[in-house]
């Protein structure tokens, strides 16, 4: 495994990450995913090396940081929505300053990439819109050869057109098979087409954790006149809403389960899963 | 690690780098550079003048060079592949150096005012002494990691009340010769400098390990 968690926990004043596992083999995207301040940030603070957890395992590449944390950081590639680069200083002077520190950083792929996200190497970084310092970080990201790409929310950030591009680079990154991307988002509908693993996570604890197909599986959005929907048995029901037209419940799912012909059944988005699980988190009625 | 640490000292007054100090250094840069020397008349004189800045100078130098250097790394310093070790000796070294450096400008501003006979050793040795201190003390200038300014505070107070009055009498006595004997009075402030920068110096100094420590952590030195 590339990424090895094991209950984890972390207690950041008064909030905790509870008993969050994980695992994410070499040659796959798992999308890290959660309502804002669900601890996705710190989560990935924690993969990065820059918190400790209080306790449970965490490896990456079979490596704790404990024993070989500039080993792990060397493998690591991250672009994360602070501003991590020296705003004074050209995106060019940048590269080449923290590259220095890289054992694979290439100087000359940085500047390829840089080209190709269109941005000017003799700028300074303070000098760049957000997008653009998201873009140059991603660049210097995929620059050092890092086996794991740890990516938090910068899709948000970029316009449309990049954003295809974004996706199709991480399809190109992950393309050998020996690395992998974390990728926290809440552009969820871009998870749906690329994700191969889901960590979902709300107020610090797992919610869903594993391959996206069996989050598929596990679930669906069934649609119908209100009195069918309750047919369902209610602790199959994850929250249900009334709408204009009928009712939309979010209900869990096994193979055997059969639904009456008058509903419509669907494969929910991952979307509506996070609005269907937060809904009944917040006490909305079942 | 020594050549990476130079191009940091000198790339660090170029960028901002999580300082926002420079609200502390309009005070003395506006105080020692302008309002001190009208007040004295120095302005009337410039070889007074010169001599006033030979020692202002370097005291200017050294606070930009504390704010600008906090004893804290870059965000992407706890990023790249160091170890907490490498971490430690980049920090420790560089704030050594930074120390070191303050201490060279000092002595390269007021060394020429000696060589030419228009400052007594005693007054010379007793400046080093004050940009040696000052230099070490002024290394918790910059914003620290549990985000407190009371120290900052507290020091420019400090530090004006006694650089003014130092400054005074020691170059009272630089602009009306070297020969004459010092005054009691005047013996009696330069003790009192000399034992307030010693137990300050001390006080930061024994702080320095755990300071170092939290500008290592990133949880600590970054948390809000």
């Amino acid at each position: 495994m590339l990424v090895d968690l094991k209950d984890m926990n972390k207690v950041l004043g008064n909030f905790r990450l509870k008993d969050i596992s994980m695992e994410l083999p070499e040659g796959f995207i798992l999308g890290l995913i959660g309502p804002n301040g669900a601890g996705k940030t710190s989560l990935i603070h924690i993969l990065l090396g820059l918190y400790e957890p209080t306790g449970g395992q965490v490896l990456i590449d079979g490596m704790s940081y404990e024993d070989s944390e500039d080993e792990i950081k060397n493998l690591i590639g991250t672009v994360l929505l602070e501003d991590m680069f020296e705003p004074g200083t050209s995106l060019i002077k940048n590269g080449a300053y923290y590259g220095s520190y890289y054992k694979n950083f290439s100087m000359e792929e940085y500047e390829g990439y840089l080209e190709r996200f269109e941005l000017d190497k003799s700028k300074k970084f303070g000098k760049l819109s957000k997008g653009q310092k998201l873009k140059a970080q991603f660049a210097f990201a995929l620059s050092h050869h890092a086996k794991l790409l740890i990516l938090d929310e910068p899709t948000g950030n970029f316009d449309p057109k990049f954003r295809k591009e974004f996706f199709k680079v991480l399809k190109e990154y992950i393309a050998d098979g020996t690395k992998s991307v974390i990728l926290s988002t809440h552009l969820t509908e871009d998870l749906d087409k690329m994700a191969d693993y889901i960590l979902y996570i709300e107020k610090g604890k797992t919610i869903f954790s594993g391959d996206i197909e069996k989050l598929r599986d596990s679930y669906r959005l069934v649609t119908g006149e209100r009195y069918k929907i309750n047919l369902i048995p209610a602790d199959r029901v994850i929250h249900k809403e009334d709408g204009t037209y009928g009712t939309k419940a979010l209900v869990t799912h096994k193979p055997r389960y059969t639904y009456d012909k008058e509903v419509t059944v669907a494969v929910p988005t991952l979307e509506e899963l996070m609005y269907f699980t937060t809904k009944r988190r917040d006490g909305g009625r079942r | 690690m020594m050549n990476i640490i130079v191009r940091d000292y000198f790339a660090g007054f170029k960028v901002k780098n999580g300082t926002d100090g420079w609200k502390y250094l309009a005070w003395p840069i506006i105080y020692f550079l302008f309002f001190l020397p009208a007040i004295d008349g120095y302005f009337d004189n410039p070889v007074y003048l010169l001599k006033y800045l030979s020692f202002g100078v370097p005291i200017i130098f050294i606070l930009i060079a504390g704010v600008t250097h906090p004893m804290k790394l870059p965000k992407m310093m706890h990023l790249v592949p160091m170890t907490t070790e490498e971490r430690k000796s980049y920090i420790t070294k560089s704030v050594w150096f930074k120390i070191i450096f303050g201490i060279a400008v000092g002595a390269i501003c007021i060394t020429p005012v000696l060589l030419v006979g228009e400052m007594h050793i005693s007054v010379w040795a007793l400046q080093m002494y004050n940009f040696m201190t000052f230099a070490i003390i002024s290394s918790r200038m910059g914003k620290s990691s549990n985000g407190s300014d009371l120290w900052r505070g507290v020091m420019m107070v400090i530090e004006t009340i006694w650089i003014t009055i130092i400054s005074y009498l020691m170059l009272y006595k630089i602009t009306y010769g070297t020969k004459n004997g010092r005054t009691s009075v005047e013996w009696k402030f330069a003790l009192l400098s000399v034992l307030l920068s010693f137990f300050m110096t001390i006080y930061v100094v024994t702080d320095w390990k755990k300071r170092i420590n939290e500008a290592i952590d990133y949880e600590r030195s970054y948390s809000k």
